[in-house]
Parts: C-alpha cells; sequence; structure tokens
C-alpha cells in the first residue's frame, strides 16, 4: 500500500517554479482548473455575440465553467484529505489566507476605482478599472495566487 | 512540547525519512516535530509510541 503523504509542492506549492508535476497537479484537480479555463472566456464570447439562442442554452454554457470549479474545488478537497497533518493545517491556512485575500482584493479594488486612483496615474489604458472579478478563471487564478504566498508563508514556521 | 524523537530515531539508525515512510507523514513534519516547531495530533503520537513500543508520555512531555 502506498503510505505516501501528499505533498503541497506537487501542485507548486511552495516552490519558485509556477506549477508542480504534472501527476501531482491532476491529483489537485488541476484537469479541472482546465476544464474551467476551456469553457469560461469561450462561454462568455459566445453568450455575448449570441443573444438570439435559447435560453436554456445560454444558461447551460454560462453554467458549464461554474460546474467546472465545483469539481475543481472537489479535487483540491480530496488532495487535502491525502495531506499529512501537518501540511494540511499549513495548506488549509494558506487556502483561508489566499481566499480572505482576494475577497479584499475584490471588495478593495471598485474603491480604489471609484477613487479614481487609475486615472490619476494615468493607468487605465492597461484596464486595472475593469478588473474582471465575476469571471471564474480571474478567482481561480488569482485565489491560487494568493495561497501560494500565504503557503510560503506559513510554511516557514516548520522549516 | 519537548519530545525524545531525535533520540529514539537515532537509536534505530533510521533517517527522518526512514522515520515519515513508517508513520506515513512527510519527512518535513518529523522535522518539525522532532525541532518542537510542532506537536503532533494524538492518533499520530500513539502511532509513534506503538512504532517504539514505549508508552506516549515517555517519548512526549506537556512540562
Amino acid at each position: 500500500m502506498d503510505n505516501k503523504p501528499n505533498l503541497p509542492e506537487e501542485i507548486g506549492f511552495g516552490k519558485p517554479a509556477l506549477w508542480g508535476s504534472w501527476r501531482g497537479s491532476l491529483k489537485g484537480g488541476a484537469a479541472w482548473m482546465f476544464a474551467v479555463y476551456l469553457t469560461d472566456i469561450p462561454g462568455d464570447w459566445l453568450i455575448k455575440h449570441h443573444p438570439d439562442w435559447p435560453l436554456a442554452l445560454r444558461l447551460l454554457i454560462a453554467l458549464l465553467p461554474l460546474a467546472a470549479s465545483l469539481l475543481y474545488v472537489r479535487g483540491i478537497a480530496q488532495w487535502i484529505r491525502g495531506l499529512d497533518e501537518l501540511h494540511r493545517r499549513v495548506t488549509l491556512e494558506a487556502f483561508l489566507f489566499g481566499t480572505t485575500l482576494y475577497l479584499v482584493f475584490n471588495a478593495g479594488w471598485p474603491l480604489l476605482v471609484r477613487a479614481g486612483i487609475f486615472s490619476a496615474f494615468n493607468l487605465t489604458r492597461w484596464h486595472l478599472n475593469q478588473m474582471p472579478f465575476f469571471n471564474c478563471t480571474f478567482t481561480i487564478c488569482l485565489t491560487y495566487l494568493f495561497s501560494g504566498l500565504g503557503y510560503s508563508l506559513f510554511n516557514r514556521r516548520f522549516k | 512540547m519537548k519530545n525524545k524523537l531525535r533520540e529514539l530515531r537515532a537509536a534505530k539508525e533510521w533517517s527522518q525519512s526512514d522515520l515519515a515512510d513508517k508513520l506515513g507523514v512527510s519527512r518535513q513534519t518529523v522535522n518539525a516535530i522532532e525541532t518542537e516547531k510542532y506537536d503532533p495530533s494524538l492518533p499520530l503520537a500513539f502511532k509513534v509510541a506503538r512504532l517504539f513500543k514505549q508508552p506516549i508520555e515517555e517519548i512526549f512531555d506537556a512540562e
């Protein structure tokens, strides 16, 4: 029987490289993450350019990335269950940190836009005032990035 | 929490990786317990005690 626990480094946490091994990433539900990427942006484009399509079809296209996101979260949850107790603790702290930071970012960014920060510094041509917070791909990428940052911070205590 | 894990492991001439494999945890976890940066859960402490055939309180001391 394989007695080896999962390791956060497998999915790129705590490593300078953005991604860990492909096998490890797949264990962490990465296949569903790519399914989100593949259905989210093309789906958004289809909905925008085909307003005449039946509502049921448009609804299906809109919900596909959300369903894939839920399956991705399920994959991550299963992978977390396979971690040993120390890494489970650090990883859960990291995901909590990442999710909270994303929510703060999500809530704070429109305030910065309304305060005119980007216009004042002439940054509007970089579209910083139009962050796609309700986009599944953007949400997953940013939460993952913040969680990775959290993991690097919290894991230092036990090095 | 103080513990005698390092001495017990050294007595058996096991590396941290060997012990980690026997306990089903990562090497980092063994190292964190030995350096007293992390206190193991009760099930893991029982596993350690069973592995070294000693009572838990002989290995871990809550001070």
